[in-house]
């Protein structure tokens, strides 16, 4: 039992001695300031965002956005909106412009814009450039949008005049926090928002819907 | 004192026997046993018999050496009772086995536990808890009771030794930690002065104010307490459905009856007050055991960094742990003045310098931080005080307090009785205005998944349980950073003289003569904003105080009420105890 202990304070003043050198011996307050540590939090990135949301979509009541400017965040494609009441979500789907005739005008062309709102979420903003869209719909909207690559604004449908209202924040917003790293371009936009909505062929539900056929499952 | 940095002329583990010495009564101050040492260095081994003999004027060690003790306070109890020179340098291997595994297991309070853990062989349990026995039933011990209570206490360093050497201990934090453990048994050895005789006519009266106190209450909530003083929930159950009132209840469906649950209730319900506070005071019965010393001062265990968050876990026998009426038994001895200093609403500055968030920081300097909040959320006009609108400013204190633990609109609502949509926008609010705050919070619940644990800069750590999840991260780091200022506030009002009572969350009590206590406050005060500096990188918390001088009471807004309800039932019981006329008794 000896033996044990003394290879203990052996091993115990060898720590000791090497805990001494650290030590000081002020007042309280040196020693307390000098024992306070580096945070335990360095600010590095503890993680990285790889996805997120970005539905194609118009802006809510009351919503003031941003759009992105420049030419490479603008792109033009068939979009169908399936009418709510319907099984399928009331979303808007990419369609390839192969197929865009089987649902028979109701695939319009749009401009779609990438934009953000207060909340830092992205969105696309779809606008119709079809021939039967009314102009003054599409000039308000457009001049919405341009003024938003500028400003931080809210639009407001004016069912009388058939266009829309336009409101700019009088408040500094401040420049809108872009999520770069998670959608560094249009295609990543483009990619999350259509993934589970791109109509790229005939069988695909919503024109076998359009069309009253019955979707065919793998049991029958 | 210099800045030098010395090495330890000596290294020493020691361990300390006492006792109550009118046990099984506490509350006196600690009697000596005896005290065992071993320099480490040397291999010098010293045991000191202090009962009934002559205890030298020191102790044994230098002045400047490392003390190494398993929950220090212990051994500062018979430093205070002997008179002894507290060491300048102590680690409390306690706290120092705790941070390994401080969340996953609860502190542990018993050395051969912690040395169990580790594999370091012990005395075991049945024959520590004998000689523990022996040594409380007191005197006369015999010869050969002597030297197994020396041997049993060498022991006790042997282990003490061993864990030492066992245990990484990070030594400039660890000896903070150890002087603090130390300061605070040589607090409770202080004691705090009760008002003895109102306590001798509550015990006298107990019966009466039981039943005086139900007989009042009992018919306004349809008599839940029977004729024996029987709590019926059922009964209590059948009024609140008849009432309209909506009651927390557990998943099995009882009513819940915690005082955390009373103390919301009477938030939204008012009128649930009178039974909130019976109930308080019938809780007594079980639990109504202030430990008085024979020189008439309270004397309880704080055991210091007994809690995850590093704070003091006081034994129920602790009189702030008591309900608040019965603190105002504690009065000044005569000349002497009390101060009760507390740190004001430290929480909300701490966790804007921990996220870096200037508006909430600006937000408490601007003095009332639930005011200053409740006016920007438009909840409070321009000009409105706490006293002008106590309700609203206390709606918007649940919420900056409770933020922090990741307070839900649904909680918000329930504590303050706004609806769950304005709980919703306050709350939303409260991001807008503090976003800082917001990304700081979520950071710290990915930090601690991500590290496994998290850590303030005076070093005390929790690791990741199921007490320490995402919701939980920010408040851990609040708490133990408002625990570390306390313990900095400690060492400096040690250093500077103050004659500190005993801490009580973020507060001290503090004791001078009635002639000095506007001194002895003023420079309270200074060293707290000092400590708070010290540990907030510069920030100052505010403190207040107040002053308890000679001839009057403590006395806790929360417990007036019942307080004076009490001494009402007593002045007329003894007025009808004097009417009665005498009874001559037959010998």
């Amino acid at each position: 039992m000896a033996g044990e202990m003394g290879a203990a304070v052996d091993d115990l003043e060898g720590a000791a001695l090497q805990a001494a050198e650290t030590v000081q011996s002020g007042s309280w307050a040196d020693e307390l300031e000098a024992a306070q540590l580096s945070p335990d939090d360095d600010g590095g990135a503890i993680d990285r965002r790889i996805g997120m949301p970005c539905p194609c979509r118009k802006t809510k009541k009351g919503e003031f956005f941003r759009a992105r400017p420049g030419p490479e965040w603008t792109r033009y494609y068939f979009l169908y909106q399936m009418q709510e009441g319907e099984e399928i979500a009331s979303d808007f789907y990419l369609v390839h412009p192969s197929v865009a005739g089987l649902l028979e005008g109701a695939a319009t062309p749009c401009e779609i814009r990438y934009c953000i709102n207060r909340n830092g979420a992205p969105f696309l903003f779809p606008i119709k450039k079809g021939e039967n869209t009314r102009d003054y719909y599409k000039n308000t909207l457009q001049a919405a949008l341009t003024l938003a690559e500028s400003k931080w604004l809210r639009i407001k449908w004016e069912k009388a005049l058939g266009g829309y209202s336009i409101f700019v924040a009088q408040e500094d917003l401040g420049e809108p926090g872009w999520p770069d790293e998670t959608i560094p371009d249009m295609k990543a936009a483009i990619d999350l928002c259509f993934r589970d909505h791109y109509i790229k062929d005939e069988n695909h539900p919503a024109i076998l819907r359009f069309r009253g056929i019955k979707e065919k499952r793998g049991f029958e | 004192m210099t800045g030098a940095a010395p090495s330890f002329p000596e290294i020493w583990a020691i361990d300390t026997e006492f006792r109550p010495p009118n046990f099984p009564r506490e509350g006196d101050l600690t009697q000596p046993i005896c005290w065992c040492g071993r320099e480490l260095r040397s291999g010098r081994e010293v045991q000191l018999w202090l009962h009934e003999e002559a205890a030298p004027p020191a102790p044994p060690h230098d002045a400047a050496a490392l003390v190494i003790t398993y929950v220090a306070a212990a051994e500062a109890g018979v430093y205070a009772a002997l008179g002894w020179p507290a060491p300048r340098h102590v680690v409390d291997l306690m706290p120092e086995a705790t941070l390994p595994e401080n969340g996953p297991r609860e502190p542990r309070a018993k050395l051969i536990h912690a040395c169990t853990a580790r594999g370091i062989p012990g005395m075991d349990e049945a024959r520590k808890d004998l000689m523990r026995d022996r040594i409380l039933a007191g005197p006369p011990y015999s010869y050969d009771e002597r030297d197994r209570i020396l041997a049993y206490c060498s022991d006790d360093v042997r282990m003490t030794a061993e864990l030492w050497q066992a245990l990484p201990v990070d030594l400039p934090r660890a000896l903070v930690r150890g002087s603090y453990s130390w300061a605070c048994g040589t607090i409770e050895q202080r004691g705090i002065p009760i008002d003895t005789a109102t306590l001798a006519s509550i015990y006298r009266h107990w019966g009466s104010i039981r039943a005086r106190m139900i007989a009042a209450v009992n018919p306004l909530y349809g008599c839940p307490y029977d004729e024996a003083g029987r709590f019926h929930v059922d009964r209590l159950a059948a009024w609140l459905e008849e009432a309209g009132i909506d009651w927390p209840r557990h998943p099995s469906g009882k009513l819940r009856q915690d005082k955390e649950t009373y103390k919301d209730m009477v938030k939204t319900r008012p009128e649930m007050q009178a039974l909130a506070d019976l109930r308080s005071i019938l809780g007594q019965t079980k639990a109504f055991n202030l430990p008085v010393g024979a020189d008439g001062r309270t004397r309880a265990n704080l055991w210091p960094m007994g809690t995850k968050t590093g704070r003091c876990r006081p034994q129920g026998s602790f009189i702030f742990v008591q309900s608040a009426w019965l603190r105002s038994l504690i009065r000044p001895e005569s000349g002497q003045a009390l101060a009760y200093c507390d740190y004001s609403s430290e929480e909300v500055l701490i966790a804007g310098v921990l996220s870096g968030d200037e508006a909430l920081i600006s937000t408490y300097e601007s003095g009332d931080p639930y005011v200053t909040f409740g006016q920007a959320a438009g909840l409070i006009p321009p000009g409105g005080t706490k006293r002008t609108h106590p309700e609203k400013r206390g709606i918007c204190k649940t919420l900056l307090l409770g933020v922090n633990y990741g307070m839900g609109a649904g909680t918000l609502a329930a504590r303050t009785g706004l609806s769950k949509r304005d709980a919703a926008d306050l709350l939303q609010y409260h991001r807008q205005m503090y976003p800082a705050f917001h990304q700081w919070f979520e950071r710290m619940g990915l930090l601690v998944q991500t590290k496994g644990y998290l850590r303030t800069a005076s070093g005390w750590m929790q690791h990741r349980s199921k007490d320490l999840n995402e919701r939980a991260a920010a408040n851990f780091k609040v708490q133990a950073t408002g625990s570390d200022v306390l313990r900095a506030a400690v060492l400096l009002l040690e250093e500077a003289g103050i004659r500190t009572l005993c801490t009580v969350h973020d507060a001290i009590l503090l004791e001078a003569p009635a002639g000095e206590i506007d001194a002895a406050v003023h420079l309270a005060e200074e060293r707290m904003g000092r400590a708070s500096e010290l540990i907030l990188g510069g920030h100052r918390l505010r403190t207040d105080a107040t002053v308890i001088g000679d001839g009057e009471r403590f006395m806790d807004g929360r417990g007036v009420a019942t307080w004076e309800r009490v001494m009402q039932i007593i002045r007329e019981a003894d007025e009808a105890a004097q009417a009665l006329p005498a009874v001559e008794v037959a010998a």
